[in-house]
């Protein structure tokens, strides 16, 4: 147990370097995006790069997010049931947009 | 020798450090910018669910496309589009102010409270230009 804060931190800020420049690039790519039609979409999302940027964007924030969020609530939330039963919403939560992420990505990317 | 590699086992809501009181403080920059910095987290959390909605709509069909990005263009959508941005831009500001810090820069009292305005002020310029940018963006695309 007394490593998982190491853990934590390192990860916690390994994906803050990494969701920089990838934010940067991605509300640049979304200004450029607006009134997009889907076709323009999908042909923006499958380009080779831009797949592989956006997969790693949904990797890199679902853990940042859920490390986070997990911080708040063991710093604000005492009672034991209600921090266990918000620790688990968090990582579905953190889970669910990582998994939707990425699959939309990939599926985009190889059937599009 | 022993004394010093002792591990401690911290159980929130018993014996580990807590957060400070929200309403107990002085303002200083440092720690409204320390609250913000949280606020914004849950904030970006939240505003993910635009984002992957945007892009997973493209993927299911037309028409649940035209559905998200109709409603990201509607007034409702344009004020959460915004306060997304505002709130990105403050948590990735201020964020490098911590990056900075872990590797023992700006850690005095005077230069906190100076980039911690200053990542307040970097939020509010940056989301006006992107604002700027995607409105003339739009306008011109059409």
């Amino acid at each position: 147990m007394a490593s998982a804060a190491t853990k934590h931190f390192i990860r916690q800020r390994f994906t803050a370097m990494v969701q920089v420049p990838l934010t940067v690039w991605l509300v640049i790519s979304v200004i450029t995006m607006i009134g997009a039609t889907r076709v323009e979409m999908l042909e923006w999302v499958s380009t080779w790069w831009v797949a592989a940027l956006l997969v790693t964007w949904f990797l890199s924030v679902p853990l940042h997010m859920s490390i986070g969020i997990g911080d708040i609530i063991d710093d604000y939330i005492h009672k034991k049931g209600s921090r266990s039963a918000l620790s688990l919403l968090n990582s579905i939560y953190a889970l669910a947009i990582g998994v939707v992420g990425v699959f939309a990505v990939i599926a985009i990317a190889f059937i599009a | 020798m022993s004394e010093s590699v002792r591990q401690v086992t911290f159980i929130p809501g018993e014996n580990a450090p807590v957060s400070p009181h929200l309403q107990v403080w002085k303002f200083t920059w440092t720690m409204a910018a320390s609250i913000s910095q949280r606020i914004s987290g849950v904030g970006n959390a939240i505003g993910m669910l635009l984002l992957t909605a945007w892009i997973t709509s493209a993927a299911i069909s037309e028409s649940a496309f035209d559905a998200v990005s109709g409603f990201l263009g509607s007034p409702i959508g344009i004020v959460l589009l915004a306060g997304f941005t505002a709130s990105v831009m403050f948590h990735m500001l201020n964020g490098l102010r911590y990056l900075a810090m872990d590797s023992g820069k700006v850690i005095s009292k005077e230069a906190g409270n100076v980039t911690s305005a200053l990542a307040y002020i970097g939020a509010v310029v940056l989301t006006a230009a992107i604002l700027f940018a995607g409105f003339s963006f739009a306008g011109g695309a059409n």
